[in-house]
């Protein structure tokens, strides 16, 4: 199970408001958020913008991957770069081979050309992805 | 060993977002439903 690991705990209520909805005693509530499975899990900002999601379980190591991507994802959107840049390189540094992990390096990517507006800083990023996880579909989205 | 302590879950919408605002936090939602 996910919620009784420590680390993932840890990582909740350090990082994280946790809000528990109920898919049909909260229907109001949810049903503009576009849930059609349970659990699902989204992480929102502060005016309750979902910016990424996630369904049913994952194991606790890539549960904290998750984590760190979603939150990386909503603080790319509030500008908060350097923010996003280090949860996404905390990703395979924790985990390295990690399912997650391509996902996060990609990301990382963007968030380096969106603070430099720099086409190299993004591919280099990227490069990573060509090189080490070629057969993934991060790969397979670097034009 | 890390140790972390039990989430503690709000249940509504509008203060969870007080407290993200407050907090200058995201939030984690976990939709789920009753067994």
């Amino acid at each position: 199970m996910t919620y009784p690991d420590a680390a993932v705990r840890a990582a909740v209520n350090a990082r994280f408001v946790p809000l528990r909805l109920d898919l049909f005693r909260d229907s109001a509530v949810v049903r503009p958020l576009n849930v059609v499975w349970t659990p699902t899990l989204l992480i929102a900002d502060r005016r309750g913008v979902v910016h990424y999601r996630s369904v049913n379980f994952l194991p606790p190591a890539d549960f904290l991957d998750m984590l760190d991507i979603g939150e990386a994802q909503t603080r790319l959107k509030w500008a908060e770069y350097d923010r996003a840049s280090d949860l996404l390189a905390s990703v395979p540094a924790r985990h390295p081979g990690g399912p997650l992990v391509p996902e996060a390096i990609y990301w990382r990517g963007i968030v380096a050309y969106l603070k430099t507006h720099a086409n190299d800083a993004m591919y280099a990023i990227w490069r990573e992805i060509q090189e080490r996880y070629p057969d993934s579909i991060w790969a397979r989205r670097i034009p | 060993m890390i140790t972390g302590s039990p989430i503690t879950w709000l249940t509504d919408w509008d203060a969870a977002l007080a407290e993200a605002r407050r907090l200058r936090r995201v939030v984690l939602i976990d939709v789920w439903k009753d067994p």
